[in-house]
């Protein structure tokens, strides 16, 4: 839960929650599943299922610890305890959760028992030159968090708004863009997230210049963004998107931490997150309000910090 | 070829390796030994330029390591298979090749054919498009040796080469290695094979508590590695311990 909290768009859908509790209906159903999808996952998985096998447990006491496990999760919890709390009416949400957290164990399951994985990102072009390769790369690891998928959610549902109504309102486009925005910026303070100090180790060995490693993350971030809000208002994403990579670079060459795949990403604490979201709102409602010039200085703070933390990069990998 | 003088790397007070020096001709092959936690990972991390060192200074290929100006030139000019193989969970066997290949210079056509005769020697062919995170580790081993060996390095800095791989392709990585050392390519290795050394090593240095106990041409030694290692290295007595294969209760 900890890990949770540290991720803007949970924490922005709770803000929002206290403000004005009804706007907050479609997020706060995202955000839920936010919470829900890593939560719901097996908690036995985390054991590693050789030294699991090997313990001389009967199959009777395999049980009781497969049911202890599942009880010390908070799902069932939650599950049982939206309708005692909210009332019978509530029901079906209680019902909605548990498909939820069924779908989210297939999906694990399935996901783990195909060995040949790497087949399905074939699918993917395969990038050429000393960049491409890593950004396709760089695509892979984003594709395996949950963060973009969130975004997609909320992307199609403003797509579909934006399509279908007669006259869509330009601010509250502007405003579902720098919200797709926000549910990737936890993800551009954890670029290395999923690379594991081995990938680290990779990477220092690498000729490459660090700014040139940061410019593949990016480029692959970035290209997320823009797929997410090409049918929204492109040009304040792409400010929100440097802006995001420009605050993202310290805490994520500075302060890397593990994450664990298909979860959400748990941006850095503190202040850093709360400038780097302000920052990235600032950014895309003046491009928006006052010109697509302001994409200059975006452009601008974005390069100096790539080539500062590329700088700092290099220095890590030195020892 | 490679060359340290008074290299330590210390945490605290405690040096992990302590003053050693070495020169290697070009071309040789060095077996650097000696018991867990006894330096070698921590030397071979500063030898490829992944750790800087407390004091000392290194030089490989004619170049200082960690002398920033120079940092590109040799990652181009080694092959490095690191302590934790430095491989990326979502990729195959073969795209960490091809990931690499332009990196170091090569055209897309000649990664492809280098990847190619590197799976096919280290018997990789079978598992190319497995994803590294599910690989076994003699796979994942290899795999960071082809990377180690796709640009034609000139110094190759290897950590356990021969550990977690099945008998025949640790028998063909110690022909590759003497081949690549008869065409001047310099070789360092850790590893507790000590037969495997015995037969590849042409330098011998063996490290206890992170000083060097031994360093000499293979031909120099008074008696066989393992001799030497038991005497120099390694000396504990079994303690045993009575509950152990008494009966059961």
């Amino acid at each position: 839960m900890s890990k949770l909290a540290g991720n803007h768009f949970l924490v922005f859908a709770l803000l929002l929650f206290a403000m004005a509790p009804r706007s907050a209906g479609f997020l706060l159903m995202l955000a839920g599943l936010v919470i829900f999808f890593p939560l719901s996952l097996d908690p036995l998985r985390r054991l590693p299922k050789e030294r699991l096998l090997l313990f001389p447990f009967t199959t009777s006491e395999r049980i009781r610890i497969r049911i202890l496990g599942f009880l010390f999760s908070p799902v069932p919890w939650v599950i049982l305890g939206v309708p005692i709390w909210a009332g019978r009416r509530y029901l079906r949400v209680s019902w909605m959760l548990l498909l939820v957290a069924v779908a989210a164990n297939a999906m694990s399951i399935l996901w783990l028992r195909d060995i040949d994985q790497a087949r399905r990102w074939r699918l993917l072009p395969t990038g050429s030159g000393p960049l491409g390769g890593l950004v396709v790369k760089n695509l892979r690891e984003m594709f395996h968090l949950l963060d973009p998928y969130a975004g997609l959610a909320l992307a199609l549902a403003a797509t579909v708004y934006r399509v279908t109504s007669p006259k869509p309102d330009p601010e509250a486009v502007l405003g579902l863009s720098l919200l797709v925005a926000l549910t990737l910026s936890s993800a551009a303070q954890r670029l290395f997230a999923l690379d594991s100090k081995h990938g680290l180790t990779r990477y220092a060995l690498m000729p490459m210049a660090g700014w040139r490693v940061l410019l593949a993350k990016d480029t692959a971030f970035l290209l997320v963004l823009l797929m997410l809000v090409l049918p929204l208002n492109p040009c304040a994403g792409l400010a929100a998107g440097l802006v995001l990579l420009a605050f993202g670079h310290g805490p994520s060459i500075l302060d890397p931490q593990p994450q664990t795949p298909w979860c959400f990403v748990s941006g850095a604490r503190g202040w850093s997150g709360w400038v780097q979201v302000l920052a990235m709102f600032a950014a895309g409602i003046a491009t928006f309000r006052w010109s697509p010039v302001i994409l200059i200085p975006c452009l601008a703070g974005y390069l100096g910090s790539l080539f500062y933390f590329g700088a700092r990069l290099e220095g890590r990998w030195r020892g | 070829m490679i060359g340290c003088s008074e290299l330590t790397r210390a945490y605290g007070s405690k040096a992990v390796v302590d003053a050693i020096s070495f020169d290697l001709p070009r071309g040789s092959v060095c077996a650097f030994l000696g018991p867990n936690g006894a330096g070698k990972s921590t030397t071979l991390k500063m030898l490829s330029g992944l750790l800087r060192p407390t004091s000392g200074t290194i030089t490989v290929a004619g170049l200082q390591v960690h002398d920033e100006k120079d940092s590109m030139d040799l990652k181009r000019r080694i092959g490095v298979l690191p302590e934790g193989l430095g491989l990326f969970d979502h990729l195959s066997v073969e795209e960490h090749l091809h990931l690499c290949g332009p990196i170091y210079g090569l055209s897309q056509v000649e990664t492809r054919v280098r990847t190619d005769q590197l799976l096919r020697v280290l018997g990789l062919e079978e598992g190319r498009f497995t994803q590294a995170d599910h690989c076994s580790h003699g796979m994942r081993k290899k795999t960071a040796l082809a990377m180690a060996l796709l640009h034609n390095p000139e110094v190759l800095f290897l950590d356990e080469p021969f550990e977690g791989v099945e008998p025949v392709t640790a028998e063909l990585i110690r022909e590759l290695l003497n081949r690549l050392a008869e065409r001047g390519v310099t070789v360092f290795f850790t590893s507790h094979m000590l037969d495997m050394a015995e037969r590849l090593a042409t330098h011998c240095i063996l490290i206890r508590s992170g000083k060097i106990v031994w360093n000499s041409r293979r031909e120099e030694l008074p008696s066989t590695l393992s001799e030497m290692y038991f005497g120099l290295v390694e000396s504990r007595s079994l303690e045993l311990m009575p509950w152990l294969g008494s009966p059961r209760s």
